[in-house]
């Protein structure tokens, strides 16, 4: 009790020492309900206060139901197991052999652009979507996505027929009725008919686009989520529309106002790759981020230094920023006297100048045209342009905004010009502006024809819905980001029938029907070159045409200005008024995705809600207004009222809130809700408060800060590996704290600087942290006897210093499993364990391991639906989300910390908490060497594998949970109800079952080599254990060793950052042995002497040397704060 | 008063009943053990199939090579029952017309019937499936048949079966018993398909090829199950 006086005294010094990440619950205890406090920690850790909910099927039933099956069971099967059927092909195709996965290129078009991909195709049925290696924009990588369109291709609940409108309903027609109808509608004279169709790439709906004008049609494009303000930005600077290429690799300082280059962004493969590439703080190449922002992006968290600010006040900001780099020279320095703000400000410029035509400024799509244009103006002053930016013309340069082609269309519907319509897939009715009430439009045409995949909102106003084939099954093309002509080609006749939006309209024009492969042929011609027939099977072969990426342009500037300096973006704000900010859902984009239950579940990177958006207020906003967190709270906006659950979150910029667009839609299906179906709706509508003139951001809102208990969804604190459980496991293991009285820590981080100047002292090769992991002696390696400092110094002050491996660790020979050293003395707690190895493993061959490099990591989740997807995964439904029953095999843990570098930001940050640092932590089964997991199964149903793998066997688990239970790590996955059975394409319970037919549907999605676990058994990451056997096998019968690279986990092959590696770590060329003996590896939890195959890598910031008043070189706190820090275990 | 005095018999009822009712349950144990043991319950498992094809003819008698129609063995996990087009080449029988190449033996044949009505129309004659392991175990062909584990070795003398017959329980143990002892069951890889073939010292022979592939079986559960 002593230490409360004293800690109050030092708590803001301490919390401005210690910078401690903190989970996100940190935050928002101080905002938390009476209701939530109550249920406590207990409810925290077991979702116990949840037992009332009603999730359609009490346990009494259940058990009920149990026993009805339990009887049937033993009536009705026989002893042996089911009788199978084979039902060989009558004639094989050349060269398909049943049961090996081929892989075919192919795009998809979203975002207005063309993603080259590569589908694994099993037995005939597209499987996965990855990135296409061959393309030089991708490279195999993808996104979230990109991943999770596969679910939509197999979805049951697509159209199948053409649907005609009765009255209030539709009936199912078919297409020779729908064809009639349609082509009565388009005759020779097509000046009273109108196209309304989403931003799209493809060269072939251009071509037919133009017919359709040239006969007097009219073309309207609309999309919720485009890139308007940056053409309307490159035509008000350049005097023309186009495509900015941002080359991050050449880039040393990038500035972005509120742009997100890595998640929201037409290129955002490339960027990350690119970012990436100009961030190898191993090989001294380093570029220093800065975001401004309102709302946290992916991008903000993987920033040096982020400032939030809301988004009204960043025209200001940039006119403080274009003053304040006009004056200054290269070389400057900076006053170290000014507030933080300021100081960072000046940095930013000052860093702008130092590395003119070495820089990037970047604005983001929220804001309007005049800022682009005078981010144009900035970038070409400071030499940016044509070295790290460049201009190409997009397909459809001529495109009108979005926003004015709806007025137009609106316009002419109301002046009766247009009686026809159609709607080439999209949601428009959803997404457009409140005010322009696209729905009215569409009831003032006469005939309305809507061509989807899905019914949707708009489809509800429209008089015909077409069944279009999914672009997975139909030929098409598209031009992606960098200009280059992509094909698709369908991969898996159309399901439900149907053809794809170019044959439909091709044949509307033509007034016979035409095929998709002629058409995507005709226009291919233009780009192939020499024997069409041999180009064109290249070119379907590779997924696109090489050599047809589109060549910079030379720009000259001609406009823009910048806006004044005025400092209204360093005023504070009134404590009262509020701006809405809307963002991109990271799950549902603008809503597309609302009906795809991969992405509903997916945690939202940075809030991990899932199955619906919030209100995001920071701690500092949601004191001023008295906002709790899972409270739900009317908003009163611009005439409008808005009632939205409330999420405290850090880094939202002061007095702003922080909503996704995309949720809340009344008519996405069975998942999304449906109201017309009784289906809940996931989530809020808040497109009614956007307004065409204020599309991005709205001010003047008001609260009175009360409403009643409402549990989000959040996954942040169901996993928690908390502080509280790691001391007690410490005192359990009989440990003392270390000589700094600190546990190891989770996320380890250092500054580029004091990492370069280790690397200098101790050159490659040399470092020794004896943590490789692998057997030097095999390779004949010399032990040296080198550097012994351990690991990145680190300025923490709780930092848990990572004491120097004991030296006795290297007295012995090294050789594998011994050579892992451990910074604690402990003992060995199962020797026997790692002798077995040896025995099994003779030559320590393929010994497998996994490296996650936190430098890299943005947080994005493409691993996570990834793992989904390759693992067969089920979801679970926001009520079991609630009752912490998530299943991915992949979370993503976020930590908040303040500023590391400055005493003066972590005060601030401390005190403001919007300008938050952010890590991510991608956490997945480790393999642990000394796996707590097994020596608690009963029934051996968790075992290790000769070759270091913890194998999980469904078979045997009967569902003790004890393995979940000592797992440290927290990975373990339970499937508490038969999840598998019912639910990848339906809430469960809440919905019904699968019928017969949608389950044969579903099953063509799931992976064959993987096991579909059912209720009661346990299940986490096998390190993809399917692909390494397969590949084991391959060079097995190759007679050959695997390579050292050839195999990779669907993680590891979707992320754009090459984050993660996985392979042999015996083998001295794998990138996963490298990466292990990195001086940045360290291993999770240390302490409890697990041993594990997955290390991670320390991330490595940039911070600008005059915002770093902090010398962390030492890695050591002064000799007063380590008190501090140790007095808090004391 | 009387004291209630137990009968005579009660001694005798009392042995029998506990002796038949032991008896009864240790019938009923045995029923259920013979009911789910696998070498009861999957050898012998013979079911019909829709064309009697004979392997004793083809593979016994006309020695034709098991690879000729399981074409695929050596390259993945399936051995792929064969497209009925390799049945077509020798019975494709005279109806259909746009395979000139179908041979015509046996053409008229009423037991071939599938096989030309799976010719024309192109939908699979459905087999029934004889040798079938559970769902979760992931068994591999190739990397069995490149290893010199012979077919003879799992699926016994098909060559000498009218109608193929499972002979190995395919369970479990049977399973590691060889991956813990692969000696005898290891022939020269060339030989894998010579069913007849016996090696004088089947031990001796089999670990001079254990030796030559350097073979190391895994017992892992994740060798077969993922």
């Amino acid at each position: 009790m002593n230490h409360i006086d004293s800690k109050t005294i030092h708590a803001a010094a301490e919390a401005a020492a210690s910078n401690e990440y903190e989970q996100l619950e940190q935050f928002q205890a101080a905002s938390r309900t009476p209701e939530a406090v109550a249920g406590g920690a207990l409810d925290a850790e077991f979702g116990a206060a949840l037992e009332g909910l009603d999730d359609g099927l009490s346990r009494r039933r259940w058990l009920q139901l149990m026993g009805a099956s339990l009887a049937l069971g033993a009536a009705s099967t026989g002893c042996r197991y089911q009788e199978e059927k084979i039902a060989p092909y009558a004639f094989r195709p050349q060269n398909r052999i049943p049961g090996v996965p081929v892989k075919y290129a192919t795009s998809l078009n979203f975002a207005g652009v063309a993603h080259p991909l590569e589908a694994i195709s099993y037995d005939g049925r597209p499987i996965k979507l990855d990135g296409n290696k061959l393309h030089p924009d991708s490279l195999g990588a993808s996104d979230t996505f990109t991943q999770a369109r596969i679910l939509e291709l197999y979805c049951p609940e697509r159209l199948r027929s053409p649907q005609l409108r009765e009255g209030d309903s539709f009936r199912d027609s078919d297409w020779a009725a729908f064809s009639a109808a349609a082509s009565g509608l388009f005759g020779q004279d097509l000046s009273t008919v109108a196209v309304l169709a989403e931003p799209n790439a493809s060269p072939t709906l251009a071509r037919l686009k133009g017919e359709f004008e040239a006969r007097g049609g009219k073309w309207f494009t609309f999309t919720a989520i485009n890139d308007d303000n940056t053409r309307a930005g490159t035509k008000l600077a350049f005097g023309q529309s186009l495509r900015p290429q941002y080359h991050f690799d050449k880039a040393k300082v990038i500035v972005c106002l509120e742009a997100d280059p890595l998640k929201i962004d037409p290129a955002v493969i490339r960027n990350n790759r690119k970012f990436a590439a100009g961030r190898d703080a191993d090989h001294g190449v380093m570029s220093r981020l800065y975001v401004v922002e309102a709302a946290n992006s992916i991008t903000g968290s993987s920033a040096d230094h982020r400032m939030s600010l809301p988004s009204s006040k960043l025209a200001s900001f940039l006119g403080a920023l274009a003053a304040a780099v006009a004056g200054r020279k290269a070389g400057d320095t900076i006053n170290a006297e000014l507030p933080y703000r300021e100081k960072l400000l000046a940095a930013m410029a000052q860093d702008l100048r130092d590395h003119a035509g070495a820089g990037i400024v970047m604005v983001g799509d929220s804001q309007p045209a005049e800022v682009h244009a005078a981010a144009w103006k900035l970038n070409q002053e400071l030499g940016n342009l044509g070295a790290t930016i460049e201009f190409t013309q997009p397909l459809d340069a001529d495109r009108p905004a979005g926003i004015e082609s709806l007025k137009q269309l609106a316009a002419g519907a109301q002046s009766g010009s247009i009686k026809s319509l159609l709607i080439l897939g999209g949601n428009p009715v959803n997404d457009a502006p409140a005010d322009l009430d696209l729905a009215k439009t569409i009831g003032a045409i006469e005939n309305t024809i809507h061509a989807t995949v899905h019914r949707n909102e708009t489809s509800l106003f429209c008089d015909w819905l077409y069944n279009a084939a999914h672009p997975l099954e139909s030929w098409g093309d598209g031009q992606s980001v960098d200009g280059s002509h992509c094909l698709s080609q369908p991969l898996i006749a159309p399901l439900f029938g149907g053809k794809s939006e170019i044959e439909l309209l091709a044949g509307l024009l033509g007034g016979k029907e035409v095929d998709g492969l002629s058409l995507v042929q005709e226009t291919a011609k233009a780009a192939l070159q020499g024997d069409f027939q041999t180009a064109w099977n290249r070119a379907v072969h590779d997924g696109f045409v090489a050599d047809t990426a589109a060549k910079p342009i030379a720009v000259s500037l001609s406009g823009g200005e910048y806006p004044s300096n005025d400092g209204v973006w360093n005023t504070k704000w009134d404590g009262k008024s509020l701006e809405f900010v809307f963002t991109p859902s990271l799950s549902v984009y603008d809503g597309r995705f609302a009906n795809n239950a991969w992405l509903q579940e997916l945690p939202d990177f940075h809030t991990k809600l899932t199955w619906e958006n919030a209100a995001l207020v920071s701690p500092e906003t949601a004191d001023a207004l008295g906002l709790k967190q899972d409270t739900k709270v009317e908003f009163q906006i611009a005439g409008k009222t808005v009632t939205l659950p409330v999420h405290v979150q850090p880094g939202q910029a002061r007095g702003t809130v922080g909503v996704a667009i995309g949720y809340g839609r009344t008519a996405a299906g069975k998942v999304g809700g449906d109201e017309l179906a009784g289906v809940e709706i996931a989530g809020t509508d808040v497109n009614q408060l956007r307004t065409s003139g204020q599309w991005h951001w709205v001010g003047g809102g008001t609260t009175n800060g009360k409403g009643p208990f409402y549990r989000l969804a959040a996954t942040q604190e169901k996993w928690t590996i908390d502080a509280t459980g790691r001391d007690e496991i410490q005192a359990r293991m009989l440990m003392t704290l270390d000589e700094h009285g600190i546990r190891s820590r989770l996320l380890r981080e250092g500054s580029f600087a004091s990492y370069q100047e280790f690397l200098k002292k101790h050159p490659a090769g040399d470092h020794d942290h004896g943590d490789t992991g692998h057997d030097h002696a095999a390779e004949g390696e010399k032990h040296s006897s080198a550097a012994k400092l351990t690991f990145l110094p680190v300025i923490n002050s709780n930092f848990e210093p990572v004491a120097p491996p004991s030296e006795d660790a290297h007295d012995h020979a090294p050789q594998w499993p011994e050579n892992f050293h451990m910074h604690h003395k402990l003992f060995d707690l199962t020797p026997g364990v790692r002798e077995k190895y040896k025995q099994d493993n003779h030559d320590l061959r393929n010994v497998w391991g996994m490296s996650i490099d936190l430098h890299k990591c943005t947080g994005c989740s493409a691993c996570v639906i990834a793992c989904q997807a390759e693992n067969n995964i089920p979801i679970v439904g926001r009520e079991q989300v609630l009752r912490h029953r998530i299943m991915h095999w992949m979370r993503i843990d976020s930590y908040f910390g303040s500023n590391l570098y400055n005493k003066e930001a972590a005060g601030l940050a401390k005190v403001e908490g919007d300008d938050k640092m952010v890590v991510h932590q991608p956490v997945t089964c480790h393999h642990c060497e000394n796996a707590p997991c097994e020596t608690v199964c009963p029934v051996a149903a968790t075992v290790h594998s000769s070759e270091g793998l913890n194998d999980m066997v469904y078979n045997r688990c009967i569902g003790t949970r004890y393995c979940g239970n000592n797992c440290p790590y927290k990975v373990r996955r339970f499937n508490y109800l038969n999840y598998s059975d019912a639910v990848t394409f339906l809430k469960y319970p809440g919905a019904d079952r699968l019928t017969a037919g949608d389950r044969a549907i579903q099953n063509m999605m799931m992976n064959p080599e993987v096991t579909v676990r059912s209720r009661g058994v346990m299940e986490k990451c096998t390190y993809c254990v399917q692909r390494i056997q397969n590949t084991k096998i391959k060079a097995k019968n190759e007679q050959r060793e695997i390579g050292a690279n050839e195999i990779t986990t669907a993680c590891q092959d979707v992320c754009p950052a090459g984050a993660i590696k996985f392979g042999d770590l015996n083998h001295p060329q794998s990138d996963v042995h490298a990466a292990h003996a990195s001086p940045r590896a360290y291993v999770m939890l240390e302490e409890l002497n697990n041993y594990p195959r997955t290390r991670y890598l320390a991330r490595v910031r940039n911070p600008h040397p005059a915002l770093m008043d902090w010398d962390d070189r030492f890695g050591l706190p002064a000799q007063g704060e380590k008190h501090a820090a140790g007095d808090k275990h004391a | 008063m009387q004291t209630f005095v137990f009968p005579n018999w009660v001694n005798r009822f009392t042995v029998v009943s506990i002796v038949g009712g032991l008896a009864v349950a240790g019938y009923l144990a045995t029923c259920l053990f013979g009911a789910i043991h696998p070498e009861i319950i999957n050898v012998g498992h013979q079911p019909k199939q829709p064309v009697p094809f004979s392997h004793r003819i083809h593979a016994g008698q006309l020695k034709l090579d098991c690879r000729y129609c399981h074409n695929t063995v050596e390259k993945t996990g399936f051995a792929a029952v064969p497209a009925t087009a390799t049945c077509g080449n020798c019975h494709g029988g005279n109806r259909v017309k746009e395979g000139a190449t179908l041979g015509i033996v046996k053409g008229d044949s009423p037991l071939l019937e599938p096989v030309r009505v799976s010719l024309e129309t192109k939908n699979p004659v459905l087999w029934e499936k004889v040798h079938d392991v559970p769902d979760f175990v992931y068994f591999n062909h190739s990397a069995h048949i490149n290893r010199g584990v012979s077919c003879v070795s799992c699926h016994g003398r098909i060559d000498t079966m009218e109608v193929v017959t499972q002979v190995e329980p395919l369970s479990m143990k049977w399973c590691l018993d060889c991956h813990r002892n692969p000696a005898p069951h290891i022939r020269d890889p060339q030989l894998v398909t010579a069913l007849d073939f016996k090696p004088e010292d089947p031990q001796a022979y089999g670990e001079e090829w254990v030796k030559k592939l350097g073979i190391k079986p895994n017992v892992s559960c994740s060798t077969c199950h993922r």
